[in-house]
């Protein structure tokens, strides 16, 4: 049963329109506000205040932000192995290995020899993002 | 289960498997979300953009691990976005900037009335001025139109202390703005 002082609670919290209430409390609200002479000028005192919030709109999405965001997005993951394929069997994948570390030991030479390395390096590991997913999964948002 | 929710799981499953289609719909439909949100709890734009930009590198780093549950995924990027607002915050005040940007003169308001314009930047002012937890309660609750368990569950606060948050930003808002018509 909503009584006056959980009506004048309510409204001081979510503001003058009910259907912004929490669901469990919107029905006796309604009822009491059908029944109760008072109950109507509890809403319109704070429907000025909601008109001010309501009138401040969202920011207009940047779209050189949106492109930007999705080009960072992950790759399809793209399936190289097929059985019977001749093209990475055995030899082929020895090749492409021996390949790899040669012009890895090249690239990384030249790249430690280039003293910005050193803040490319420094910069990637000091940000720590952990601490953020810690928080969530304390709050158990990310449980299965 | 809501059409929301089950709308945002296939979006991260597609997300996950590197679906252009699905990232391109998951961004559109949620940065202008992670926008507002952090735009109203730093009270900066272009520190805004930085934020949502960072709540979607974290999306791409664990789309992959999420697990769909009775959690949303639309929750977990709000916690996102807001511990990277309070980093900021708490960077602000560390270099002594403890008054958030774009503040602007609250004095009374022209005879004529206000603009749209100009009531969104009184707004936006008062909102500024408001302590981080109760400006934080009224954004998630009034403009992410997150449900109050959700939104205390998100503040890590019962739901009567949201509600006592929310009245008390409400009514230092009411009176920063007392002079508008």
């Amino acid at each position: 049963m909503m009584t006056s002082e959980r009506f004048q609670e309510l409204a001081g919290a979510y503001g003058g329109d009910i259907r912004r209430w929490p669901g469990a409390e919107r029905v006796t609200a309604q009822a009491y506000l059908a029944a109760t002479p008072g109950a109507r000028a509890v809403l319109d005192a704070e429907a000025q205040l909601d008109a001010f919030l309501g009138a401040s709109g969202d920011p207009r999405t940047n779209d050189l932000l949106l492109e930007r965001i999705v080009r960072q997005a992950p790759r399809p993951t793209l399936v190289m192995w097929r059985r019977g394929s001749a093209w990475m069997s055995g030899a082929g994948l020895a090749a492409a290995c021996v390949l790899g570390i040669m012009v890895g030991a090249n690239v990384s030479a030249g790249f430690l020899e280039d003293p910005a390395a050193d803040t490319v390096v420094e910069a990637s590991t000091a940000f720590d993002g952990t601490d953020y997913f810690d928080d969530v999964d304390a709050l158990g948002e990310n449980a299965g | 289960m809501s059409l929301i929710q089950d709308t945002d799981e296939v979006l991260v499953a597609g997300v996950a498997r590197g679906d252009p289609a699905s990232v391109r719909a998951f961004v559109t439909a949620k940065l202008p979300r992670m926008t507002a949100l952090a735009a109203r709890m730093l009270g900066n734009a272009a520190e805004a953009e930085d934020v949502a930009q960072e709540v979607f590198v974290r999306v791409w780093k664990h789309a992959a691990s999420w697990r769909p549950g009775p959690a949303k995924f639309d929750t977990w990027m709000h916690r996102v976005a807001l511990n990277l607002c309070y980093d900021r915050l708490r960077k602000r005040r560390e270099i002594g900037m403890d008054v958030l940007p774009e503040r602007v003169d609250e004095g009374p308001a022209p005879d004529a009335g206000l603009l749209a314009r100009d009531v969104t930047v009184r707004v936006q002012a008062a909102l500024n001025g408001l302590p981080d937890r109760q400006r934080e309660a009224l954004v998630l609750v009034h403009y992410q139109e997150l449900g109050n368990i959700a939104a205390a569950n998100l503040m890590d606060v019962s739901v009567e202390a949201l509600e006592s948050l929310l009245s008390r930003g409400r009514r230092a808002l009411r009176e920063s703005l007392k002079d508008m018509k």
